[in-house]
């Protein structure tokens, strides 16, 4: 079972870096404390991961056979890629290092990879951004209609605005959780050292060991890059993200909460006819979807030829 | 947890009454002063501009009071910063008011008895846009009818180009006269500039409230 230790490093990571995107504009903006944010961040990822996990551990875990070691092999490459990215600033994806890193174990291995399953990861990944720009565009008007025809009194209108951050920001949690914890524990589960339970809840477990211990200051830097954002605008970028993200979980895809935040805001920029994502975000989102799993690849498959 | 207090913001809005309160006593007071001092009733024109000095510390006690609220998480943030914004520039009308009353107490301008009438005539034009502003504030923070809020704050530009009119016709007369030597016509432009920073300062708040009523329109 040490196998697993690999995918916790990749749960912590992601769970430290990726709560940011659900509720660093909250944090950032003060509209909900830290310690409340991390609380409500592990109940939802828990919940997603348990409820609707399983629906991206096919995708993950059927990608390649993969045995035990080399499980732990992609998972370590796959957090080390995270890490050190995260840690030189650059924007990454765990899906996209995961993923990378099961390609790189198939070729080491010389084992077949699915080809129609990693279509539709890629299709998936291109989608993220431009699905979370169309519905946060088509969510800020039409929500923006009822909020000028309903909410009149700017007291009862930030109040609503702040309730409704948060309920994006839960919502968030738990599309994380169900779509992302296939990242951390997919590949246990396609080898068979966990069942998808079990895989459900140590990745939703680790994620929350992130958020909970090392997700404060990511969160804060987040939160001040985009707390530009009007309460508003914040909320619709927010629930989009979220919504694209569940929808990938329905299809079956782990994508990039980051690329689907980023995008959201981009679509919000779109409707105010400012750009609010600059045009390096919008490239490393694209550079991103080659080099991410690249490097993921190349790191497994060295450290397959070096130890195992 | 401070989310869930649901009082701050209800409590900022009061503050911001009681501040547009003290703005308009503020201005009241400085009405009676300048009208007492024109009339040569120099000691009522003291206690007057004495009231307008006490309000206006009021006036800075509930604007720092509103500050700190706003500090605590008051409002979402970028409209928190508004607000503030729109609270400073209130608080600068009772300051005018103030500096107002101080400049004619203080420097005792001669105003020629010719010219009296259209000082007066200046400062009682200013109140009734300090009524405007307050309407137009406490229906902001009320039901928001952009119709009724902006109709007061184009009456305000109106009112205020009024002034404007009327400031630009003293000042050529003053230095038109033949009575009046330079110093006097100087220091009576001064205070004429004087009178003016108040509605200045008036229509200026309410272009603030307009961007306020812009910020919260999606």
């Amino acid at each position: 079972m040490w196998e697993i230790s690999a995918g916790i490093f990749m749960g912590w990571s992601l769970g430290s870096n990726d709560s940011a995107n659900i509720f660093g504009t909250g944090v950032g903006a003060k509209v909900i404390r830290f310690r409340t944010a991390v609380c409500l961040i592990s109940i939802f990822v828990i919940v997603g991961a348990l409820l609707e996990g399983e629906k991206c551990f096919g995708t993950v875990g059927q990608l390649s056979s993969l045995d035990y070691r080399m499980a732990f092999f992609t998972m370590l490459s796959a957090a080390l890629i995270v890490t050190l990215f995260t840690y030189w600033g650059m924007p990454v994806s765990t899906s996209q290092a995961v993923i990378g890193a099961i390609l790189g174990a198939s070729v080491h291995a010389g084992s077949t990879v699915d080809l129609t399953k990693l279509y539709k990861i890629f299709i998936c990944w291109v989608l993220t951004p431009i699905g979370a720009i169309l519905t946060s565009f088509l969510l800020y008007h039409l929500l923006g209609k009822v909020s000028d025809r309903y909410l009149k009194n700017p007291v009862l209108r930030d109040s609503i605005i702040r309730w409704a951050l948060i309920c994006a920001g839960c919502f968030g949690a738990y599309a994380l959780g169900s779509n992302n914890v296939a990242n951390v524990t997919g590949v246990y589960v396609g080898s068979g050292l966990l069942i998808p339970f079990h895989g459900a809840l140590i990745g939703g477990l680790s994620i929350v060991l992130g958020v909970v211990t090392y997700s404060r200051k990511v969160m804060e830097t987040v939160g001040k890059k985009i707390v530009a954002l009007d309460g508003y605008s914040a909320f619709i970028a927010e629930l989009s993200a979220a919504i694209v993200v569940q929808i990938f979980t329905e299809v079956g895809v782990p994508v990039s909460t980051s690329q689907a935040i980023v995008g959201a805001v981009a679509g919000v920029g779109l409707v105010k006819g400012v750009r609010a994502v600059s045009s390096k975000s919008m490239i490393e989102i694209v550079v991103g979807w080659i080099s991410t799993p690249l490097s993921g690849g190349a790191v497994c498959y060295f450290l397959l030829i070096l130890f195992h | 947890m401070g989310f869930f207090k649901k009082g701050r913001e209800k409590e900022v809005v009061g503050m911001i009454m009681d501040l547009l309160n003290k703005v308009h006593e503020c201005i009241e007071e400085t009405e009676k002063a300048i009208t007492h001092y024109l009339n040569e009733n120099i000691a009522e024109a003291k206690t007057c501009a004495l009231k307008t000095d006490h309000i206006e510390t009021e006036a800075d006690h509930i604007r720092r009071s509103i500050v700190d609220a706003l500090f605590k998480g008051a409002f979402l943030p970028i409209f928190r910063v508004e607000v503030h914004n729109f609270v400073e520039k209130m608080d600068l009308i009772a300051n005018n008011a103030e500096i107002c009353c101080d400049f004619f107490l203080g420097q005792r301008p001669m105003v020629p008895v010719n010219l009296k009438e259209r000082f007066l005539k200046i400062i009682h034009d200013t109140l009734p846009m300090s009524r405007f502003l307050k309407e137009a504030t406490e229906d902001f923070f009320t039901r928001r009818d952009h119709e009724f809020i902006r109709e007061r704050i184009t009456q305000i530009g109106i009112a205020e180009s009024a002034i404007d009119d009327d400031e630009w016709k003293l000042t050529r007369d003053l230095f038109t006269s033949a009575d009046l030597s330079l110093a006097e016509k100087m220091h009576l432009r001064r205070c004429l500039e004087r009178l003016t920073s108040i509605s200045d300062q008036i229509e200026d708040t309410s272009d603030w409230l307009e961007v306020l009523l812009i910020s919260t329109k999606v």
